[in-house]
């Protein structure tokens, strides 16, 4: 039984990229096998034309590539600051030593990293929650919060998966217009998983479908949509 | 500039406090070098346990490679009985107040570092393991290394190593200089963007590896950090009581430094000094009945009066925590003294009468003060007045007692000697099953908390603090 077989996808820097398939069709797999997570048994995996495959997840993070996890994993007794800005560690300079020692390399560096992680929060909505410890926050925003904390490792390439999950209409909609406002004024390309159709026909440029680990079918949303072994694939499913 | 001056005022009044130590009897100096040595321990390890995450239970292991290799260069290379370092220096032309501390200093300095890479050592091979089977690792590394030492005859072998008195270089300043550059280390490391990453990786490792953090390297840094520590502290350890053996230093010692970082706090540096602080001077305590009446009453006075918050009633807190005081300060007086008020009740010293009642006062008027009055702060008021006239019987006035309770107090006086540490043992038990989350809950003493106690300073509102106290 394998999770994902004969699985190949090309990604266009800039895209906004949907990947669709019913629960257990091997989704968030691919976004696993992406991160280093997972190691594939066979095939490659390229970043910018560099094959990544067998590197640790931080290394592949330190290239660019960033996510959020489909079960919120937010570090939830850290603040939404802290939360920010330990996303935004791994491409500082400054050694333990000045840290220890509180060298003036270690006060800059700590100022910009707060300034850039405030203007980040600022971003998402967030900045009035600053001091807030993570897991204190409501729903919406521990989501918006992942993706805070995403986008604070600098990323070239964001995955989201199931951003939307268990928000509301109004919430929704409004999460569907952050991820493009990102998208455009952080100049990503970002991969989406989604169940739910409203946000993969809204935003997505190109869809993807996944069933049973198979790729069944490639196109634009409305192509997608209309394809008859996506709709077999997903029949038996709730869809919105 | 200004850090500068801050380090050498902290220096000065180590000193000052060091020189005035020296008029504390032998006793009293002895255990203020203990609770010093525990402070570093404790710390360093909540390094690793609390804010990394990692289950450690081979301090001891550490902490005996650093009083060995201290101990083997003082003795063999130090010069200080026969040819060596300071001798060299000396002829260098440096005085020789000054190449006797830098030599213990390069000492101390090799001795933790050594232990470091001890640190390195233990730490890669286990990383991979978690919670329990870490802890069962790092138990085996602990008795690996101190069965090594003891086989090794250069450090004593079988009989332990013994250092002539000219080694007894440790003292009241030396100790308490690396108690504040431990809590100083300690502290610079969480506030930083490492400390973050640190913490991070206990939060959820695989949330950190996704945002870039190396956990493999964090967790060896902790490691590293904490034994680095825990050798110095070693060092210290074997200048002052002269003479190590690894009985001393088995998995039992890194036990009761685990005790005082739970009991602390996980996560806290204040609740480590604060745990240390409690649990090296509380088996002292327990030698006389009225040690152990006190630790009962502090228990108690504790727990009843200090979780009541009322929330804006600031006087009301101020006189709880200051009844607690109290019943601290009854327990110090009883410490200092040594003093058992024995049979001649007469004889009892009317300070600790006075400080027995304020407690009691202060504790149940802090109850009744008005705000949310409701039955249960009555009846904690009520329980504080209660306590007070019990201890007051027992400790100076037990004819007021019914025949069977003087009986009890006669014989728990008499064989108090045996069930000291049955005592100890039951009030650690208390204590962990009425605050599990420790001493401080794994919150931080900061200036920050100090201002706001003084009210300059917001209090946290709902969503900002940590609820997990």
């Amino acid at each position: 039984m394998t999770a994902l077989s004969s699985f190949s996808l090309e990604v266009e820097q800039g895209e906004l990229l949907g990947l669709i398939g019913p629960n257990g069709a091997g989704k968030t797999t691919v976004f696993n096998l992406v991160t280093g997570v997972y190691r594939p048994q066979s095939g490659a995996i390229l970043f910018s034309d560099r094959p990544i495959v067998g590197k640790p997840p931080h290394a592949i993070t330190a290239l660019g590539v960033a996510r959020t996890f489909q079960n919120i994993r937010l570090f939830s007794n850290l603040s939404v600051l802290d939360n920010v800005r330990v996303a935004s560690h791994h491409a500082c300079d400054q050694t333990l030593l000045d840290g220890i020692m509180r060298t003036r390399r270690f006060r800059k560096e700590e100022e910009e990293m707060l300034r850039d992680s405030l203007g980040l929060l600022q971003t998402l909505g967030l900045e009035h929650r600053k001091d807030y410890i993570a897991r204190n926050l409501p729903y919406g925003e521990q989501r918006r919060l992942e993706i805070a904390r995403a986008l604070a490792t600098g990323p070239r390439l964001l995955l989201l998966d199931e951003p939307t999950a268990g928000m509301t209409p109004v919430e929704t909609q409004a999460l569907m217009q952050l991820i493009q406002k990102v998208r455009d004024s952080f100049r990503l390309t970002i991969v989406l998983i989604e169940h739910d159709m409203r946000v993969v026909m809204g935003i997505c440029e190109r869809v993807v479908v996944l069933d049973y680990g198979v790729q069944i079918a490639e196109g634009t949303a409305q192509e997608v949509r209309n394809n008859p072994a996506v709709i077999e694939a997903y029949l038996g499913e709730a869809t919105t | 500039m200004a850090r500068l001056a801050l380090l050498v005022l902290t220096a000065v009044i180590i000193g000052a406090l060091g020189k005035i130590s020296e008029f504390l009897p032998g006793y009293l100096q002895t255990q203020l070098i203990y609770i010093g040595i525990n402070i570093i321990l404790a710390v360093s390890l909540n390094l690793i346990n609390g804010f990394a995450g990692q289950f450690s239970l081979g301090h001891a292991g550490f902490m005996a490679i650093g009083g060995y290799m201290a101990a083997y260069l003082t003795v063999n290379y130090g010069g200080f009985t026969g040819p060596g370092a300071v001798s060299l220096l000396e002829r260098a032309g440096l005085p020789q107040a000054l190449a006797s501390p830098l030599v213990f200093l390069i000492a101390i300095l090799v001795a933790g570092l050594v232990a470091g890479f001890f640190g390195v050592l233990v730490g890669l091979p286990t990383l991979r393991l978690r919670g329990d089977y870490l802890a069962i690792a790092t138990l085996g590394f602990g008795e690996i290394i101190v069965h090594i030492i003891s086989q090794i005859e250069e450090l004593g072998g079988a009989r332990g190593f013994s250092l002539s008195s000219e080694l007894q270089l440790s003292s009241f300043f030396w100790v308490y200089a690396w108690v504040a550059l431990t809590i100083l280390m300690a502290r610079n490391l969480i506030c930083s963007s490492h400390g973050r990453a640190l913490i991070a990786v206990r939060e959820d490792e695989v949330a950190a590896e996704a945002m870039g953090i190396n956990t493999t390297r964090y967790k060896v840094i902790a490691f590293v950090m904490g034994a680095l520590l825990a050798g110095v502290a070693g060092a210290l350890y074997g200048h002052y009581t002269m003479y190590l053996h690894i009985d001393d230093l088995r998995f039992l010692r890194s036990i009761e430094i685990v005790v005082m970082v739970v009991l602390g706090g996980m996560g806290s540096i204040a609740g480590s000094v604060v745990a240390a602080v409690i649990l090296t001077l509380l088996p002292e305590l327990l030698r006389t009945f009225l040690g152990v009446a006190s630790a009962a009453y502090i228990l108690l006075i504790g727990a009843v009066v200090l979780p009541v918050r009322r929330p804006g009633h600031r006087l009301a807190y101020s006189l709880a925590v200051s009844s607690f005081a109290a019943a601290a300060l009854l327990g110090l007086a009883a410490f200092i003294t040594r003093a058992d008020v024995g049979e001649t009740m007469a004889a009892a010293p009317p300070l600790l009468l006075w400080i027995c009642a304020a407690a009691g006062l202060l504790a149940s008027s802090s109850m009744l003060l008005p705000g949310p009055r409701t039955r249960d702060a009555l009846s904690r008021s009520l329980l504080c007045l209660l306590a007070t006239a019990i201890m007051f019987m027992l400790l100076f006035r037990p004819q007021l007692l019914p025949g069977p309770v003087i009986e009890l107090r006669a014989w728990v006086s008499a064989k108090l000697p045996q069930l000291r540490m049955v005592i100890y043992a039951l009030l650690l038990v208390v204590l962990m099953i009425a605050r599990p989350q420790g001493l401080l809950g794994g919150h931080e003493i900061t200036w920050q908390s100090f201002r706001r106690l003084l009210g300059r300073a917001p209090t946290p509102t709902h969503g900002q603090e940590n609820t997990s106290s």
